[in-house]
């Protein structure tokens, strides 16, 4: 028997293929069914550790923070009749007198479906808020160049609040659908 | 093709390093002030109001700022119908910078420069009866009365 | 005749061609974000057309007042500060006096910019060769650039008790400001 080869899985699918007893006649019938899945990952550039500062060209100058958009949104979804998919982020701390960004920018170089609309420029908090809204079934290939690009920036949010140092903060990407 | 010496890349880099420390803020930086300071002499006098003193009062306001190889002084000279003396008196406190002036005894007034405060430098004496000099005009005549008849007094400053 | 005996295929591949395979794909991912603001303490002097040099000429025309010069108040103190918990102080001094004279120098609270700017002394400080504090308990802040925006320094020469020893000259003095750690 021929042995087919895996690539990657990520669809389960059963199939029983009946045969014809030519002696007999019989015949078989095929049941297909395809669950709706929700497949994420998150492809991050070199580690996956995101460096973000603040920094000014002079004296008198406000902060402002260099972007990193290094990190890839690797996304692939089967939604049901009637659903729609939704990713939402939070963060795990908020940062004194800092506002932390994301701007999310439209797959378009590879993939298929239905990959909904992306949010600019949001600040991001504790509690999830969508910012990729209205995704059907679809994929976008994974890993760097794949997917959603997410720029990172920090903006000056009330600077008597503003402290020198050193923190990590958890971006957390959840799918949802409804 | 041009050869980079040593001394060239190392004058180069010196050049850099300078330039940005020029074009980058730190936490201290600073600036000129000018001073400029031009010679002057400005002198008055008024009628004075206090004292109980016989003779007529008056105030001498100077400002004088020197060269530094200035000096000043100031004559009084004038003419009278009747002998008169004119004492001069710092008052107290007592201007800084003001030279030697005719104290005890005063001056007896001639139609002639006298000095009457000499190596005046820089000073300033003040608008108020304090820190200024206080002239009393007397007639120099044993128990003359205490008015007398018009008596003219001008009072010169000279810079060396 | 042979049997064919049923055959269950079970893996279809669906279209991720990554390189890479993914013990397990759940709908929640996650990363790490290293947040690093560093330390700043920052100062400039502005003047009008990047002009910081100025000149007092104490003079009078009234016999017997003592020379003073217009106050200038062309320079201004732009500073940017981020700290981590403490304060730090703008301290100020001269690298020479000026017989017969006090420099005296004032800043103005700043209103531009955002941030804590701390307090400014209220009365003229006689300028020194040693430091003495201009503007105190600077915290986290930025005043903005350029003329109009900081501190404005307001300068003034008053003739002092030392005046014997003044003579017309053309005097200079180089006044440095620092902002240190308290």
């Amino acid at each position: 028997m021929p042995l087919i080869k895996v690539v990657t899985m990520t669809v389960l699918v059963f199939i029983s293929i009946g045969v014809t007893n030519a002696q007999t006649g019989q015949t078989e019938t095929l049941n297909a069914s395809i669950p709706e899945i929700a497949s994420l990952r998150i492809r991050i550039d070199g580690n996956s550790i995101i460096p973000l500062s603040v920094s000014v060209p002079g004296a008198g100058s406000p902060l402002t923070g260099a972007p990193n958009s290094s990190s890839w949104l690797g996304v692939t979804t089967v939604v049901g009749a009637g659903k729609k998919g939704t990713i939402s982020v939070r963060v795990s701390q908020m940062i004194p007198g800092l506002n932390l960004k994301l701007t999310v920018a439209p797959c378009t170089a590879f993939g298929d479906g239905i990959k909904g609309t992306v949010a600019s420029d949001r600040v991001l908090c504790l509690t999830d808020q969508p910012v990729i809204s209205d995704i059907g079934s679809m994929y976008t290939g994974g890993g760097v160049g794949y997917g959603y690009n997410l720029t990172y920036w920090l903006a000056e949010n009330g600077m008597d609040q503003i402290r020198g140092g050193a923190t990590s903060v958890v971006v957390t990407y959840t799918y949802s659908s409804n | 093709m041009r050869s980079f010496t040593p001394a060239f890349l190392a004058a180069c880099l010196l050049l850099l390093s300078a330039t940005a420390a020029q074009a980058q803020d730190a936490s201290w930086d600073s600036h000129l002030i000018l001073i400029r300071l031009d010679n002057m002499a400005s002198y008055r006098i008024e009628r004075s109001q206090g004292k109980n003193d016989p003779g007529k009062h008056y105030c001498l306001r100077i400002t004088s700022l020197v060269r530094p190889d200035e000096t000043r002084m100031i004559s009084v000279k004038g003419i009278s119908p009747v002998p008169v003396r004119i004492y001069i008196e710092p008052s107290n406190p007592e201007p800084a910078g003001l030279g030697p002036m005719i104290r005890e005894g005063g001056l007896a007034l001639k139609p002639s420069d006298q000095v009457c405060i000499a190596d005046l430098k820089s000073c300033f004496t003040s608008s108020e009866e304090k820190n200024t000099i206080i002239i009393r005009i007397l007639p120099d005549l044993p128990g003359a009365p205490a008015a007398f008849a018009f008596c003219q007094v001008i009072y010169t400053l000279f810079t060396n | 005749m042979k049997k064919i005996a049923c055959i269950a295929l079970g893996l279809i591949t669906l279209a991720l061609s990554t390189p890479k395979v993914s013990a397990q794909d759940t709908n929640t991912d996650s990363h790490t974000l290293n947040i690093s603001i560093a330390e700043l303490s920052l100062i400039n002097i502005a003047g009008a057309s990047g002009i910081t040099t100025i000149t007092l000429s104490p003079t009078t025309t009234t016999a017997g007042a003592a020379p003073t010069a217009a106050a200038n108040s062309s320079l201004w103190l732009n500073v940017t500060s981020v700290v981590t918990a403490q304060t730090r102080t703008i301290n100020v001094k001269t690298s020479a006096t000026i017989p017969g004279f006090d420099i005296k120098v004032q800043a103005a609270s700043c209103t531009s910019g955002d941030g804590t700017f701390g307090t400014v002394v209220g009365s003229p400080v006689t300028l020194t060769t040693s430091d003495q504090p201009i503007i105190t308990a600077i915290g986290t802040c930025y005043t903005g650039t350029g003329t109009s925006s900081g501190y404005n320094l307001t300068y003034q020469a008053v003739a002092n008790t030392n005046f014997e020893n003044v003579t017309a000259s053309n005097g200079s003095a180089t006044i440095t400001y620092t902002i240190t750690n308290n």
